[in-house]
């Protein structure tokens, strides 16, 4: 508590008060349409949008790789188509050459063709296949195997394919043929004079719809295979999807197939580089948005806890000078603002409220004229602090002068104060001095009730300073049976009474006998007018800001003028 | 403000109470008795009493600062027990309970000057 109470106090003296609570309550009550503070959403924006920044970069990044990774694979499709040349090419040049050294016999053609030749969706290659001489008067049937060629339906086509392929020994294709049932037509010639042509037909799949295979090169791609360079429904060969042309991001590759070209066109069927590249740009989002919620949070829960110590911080301080300064106008108002003034004599007084000068102290001093020649004089000291202390102490001050006002002497004013406290009641007990000056005889009647001995100075010189000697009664609120005893010494001319509490002379850790000694050394070595005396011992024995001083103190002198 | 926290650190007190025979309670201080520390003597003064023992004893040994509001807490034991007694003061407490008038009180011998 102590140590809360100096360090408040601390803050108080460097920094400026408000001059009223009102500030803080309407900061309080400022109403805010906005749930968050400005700091708070400028961090959840720039959050949001550093968020939004890396999602895209994430997406646009996997489509990129996405794409290029189509690209690979429809050129890897692409080979893998071309490694189909061979299955179909070999038989019909083995074809051609048995034509060419048998001089086109159609027997042995049969013979040969025949094991790959099957209907359509069976295990040959082709359908169909013809044996055809070629010299200077056109392409001329030998025999045909399997199916009907379709290329007969083309009368056109057969002279002009038939022909081409003739010139160079070289696998020719054609196609698609036919409507109900396309085929492609593949054609071998022989070398030399005349020419044989081995002609075969192989059926496209159904609605020139491709078998899905799971393990393929294609099965991550939605694709079209055409042949030629050009992607018109008539080039098509197959595809493995209805919706043509491919739509969405596509890929293209051409590779030479025998004499002519095969074009693929493909997209992404799904996602080619995992689902965790697919996944990353939401998974970016959803963290990123998560994290501005929650630095938002976290932000805005911090400005309000400080904005709210702030306001409690000018409430404190407020409430702590309010109570500080109510303090010390009740001690003020206590203590007799009034010194009697009362020729002959000089009366001098103080108060020091110590380090915790925020509390109200039990220490005090009174001063009451009795008449031209006496004054009644009193210190006493309340114990503890606070409140409680203090209205302990008021009660006292405005008892005694009472019990002064009917003409009781020192010692009776303190056995009738006796009976107004109870340590073991109040938690309070008092020590005071109370006397008589007189001023014509020189005399000084003294009663202490527990109190620390007056000192009286004779004048100058070492040895004229003495406590007094008295007896010492109970403190006031200490249940003793034993009454308080006044005794009546004379004062020679300009001597000096102090009376004091014991925050002037008591140090922890010191004894009592050091403090006593060091005012008895500092009253003797003062001079001038009383008002100098007590202000040479305040100086030295308590001077204000030491830190050490935590006790309030009363001090009170009385001086003959002469 | 460090100087002022380790002046208020400083002030500590432990008070340990032990029963000697069936009628005294001891109460054993040690430490800084003033108005920061005082209402732990408080409350184990009232305990005291409550077990209305015929003599109740402080030991001030340990004890190197005593201010009124200590002075009040022992007194306030005075007349709800048979007896008060304060034992083994320091010099300086010593003094203190001498120059309040109180050794007879709290049951100190007189000190030979």
């Amino acid at each position: 508590m102590v140590d809360t109470v100096r360090r408040t106090r601390h803050m108080d003296d460097t920094d400026a008060l408000p001059s009223g609570t009102h500030a803080p309550q309407s900061t309080r009550a400022r109403p805010s349409l906005v749930p968050l503070s400005r700091f708070s959403l400028v961090l959840l924006v720039l959050v949001l949008l550093a968020t939004g920044a890396l999602s895209w970069s994430t997406y646009s990044l996997n489509q990129h790789n996405e794409n290029r990774l189509l690209s690979l694979q429809t050129k890897q499709a692409a080979t893998v188509l071309q490694a189909i040349i061979p299955v179909l090419q070999t038989p019909l040049a083995s074809a051609a050459e048995i034509a060419a050294t048998s001089n086109g016999d159609a027997a042995q053609f049969t013979n040969y063709i025949d094991s790959y030749i099957s209907a359509p969706g069976g295990k040959g290659s082709y359908v169909s296949s013809s044996l055809w001489r070629v010299d200077g008067r056109g392409p001329h049937l030998i025999t045909s195997v399997g199916r009907t060629p379709e290329l007969l339906a083309h009368p056109a086509k057969e002279q002009a394919f038939l022909r081409r392929a003739a010139k160079t020994p070289a696998f020719d294709i054609l196609g698609p043929l036919g409507t109900d049932e396309p085929r492609l037509g593949f054609a071998y010639a022989s070398a030399g004079r005349p020419t044989y042509v081995v002609y075969a037909e192989s059926a496209l799949p159904p609605g020139r719809r491709a078998p899905s295979s799971p393990n393929s090169a294609f099965a991550e791609l939605r694709f079209a295979m055409y042949l030629g360079r050009s992607t018109t429904p008539a080039a098509l060969v197959e595809a493995n999807t209805d919706q043509l042309p491919i739509h969405g991001h596509t890929a293209r590759a051409s590779v030479s197939f025998g004499s002519g070209v095969v074009t693929l066109v493909a997209a992404r069927a799904g996602q080619l580089g995992g689902t965790l590249a697919q996944m990353l740009w939401w998974i970016v989002a959803l963290v990123g948005v998560a994290l501005a919620v929650t630095s938002a949070v976290v932000a805005e829960r911090l400005q309000r806890r400080r904005r709210a110590a702030e306001l409690l911080t000018v409430e404190v301080r407020h409430l702590l000078s309010e109570q500080r300064s109510i303090a010390e106008t009740l001690q003020h108002a206590l203590l007799p603002q009034r010194i009697p003034d009362i020729a002959g004599l000089d009366l001098a007084v103080r108060y020091i409220p110590g380090v915790d000068g925020i509390e109200i102290g039990g220490d005090w001093y009174d001063l009451i004229e009795l008449d031209d020649q006496r004054v009644f004089f009193v210190v006493g000291d309340v114990s503890g602090r606070g409140v409680a202390s203090g209205s302990v102490m008021a009660s006292l001050l405005f008892a005694i002068r009472g019990f002064v006002s009917e003409g009781y002497d020192p010692a009776k004013v303190l056995d009738r104060l006796s009976a107004l406290l109870d340590v073991g009641r109040d938690k309070h007990f008092a020590t005071v001095v109370c006397g008589v000056a007189d001023i014509g005889r020189h005399e000084i009647t003294l009663a202490s009730a527990g109190h620390l001995p007056p000192l009286l100075v004779r004048g100058q010189g070492d040895s004229a300073g003495e406590f007094v000697r008295l007896p010492t009664g109970p403190p006031i609120g200490v249940r003793y049976s034993e009454p308080h005893t006044a005794v009546t010494i004379n004062v020679p001319p300009q001597a000096t009474l102090l009376a004091y509490t014991d925050g002037l002379v008591e140090r922890r850790g010191e004894s009592l006998d050091v403090g006593l000694h060091e005012l008895r050394t500092s009253a003797l070595g003062s001079s001038g007018p009383l008002e100098n005396m007590l202000s040479t011992i305040v100086d030295e024995l308590a001077p204000p800001g030491s830190g050490w001083f935590d006790d309030d103190t009363a001090i009170l002198g009385v001086r003959w003028q002469s | 403000m460090a100087e002022l926290t380790g002046q208020a650190d400083s002030a500590s007190l432990e008070v340990s109470e032990s029963v000697e025979s069936d009628c005294t309670i001891v109460l054993t201080l040690s430490g800084e008795l003033d108005l920061s520390t005082v209402p732990a003597l408080h409350t184990a003064v009232q305990d005291a009493i409550s077990r209305k023992p015929d003599t109740l004893v402080f030991d001030l040994a340990q004890l190197t600062f005593m201010d009124s509001s200590g002075i009040a807490a022992l007194l306030s034991a005075v007349g709800a027990v048979g007896a008060v007694q304060v034992r083994n003061p320091s010099r300086i407490v010593r003094r203190i309970i001498e120059l309040s008038g109180l050794a007879q009180t709290l049951g100190l011998p007189s000190a030979v000057d």
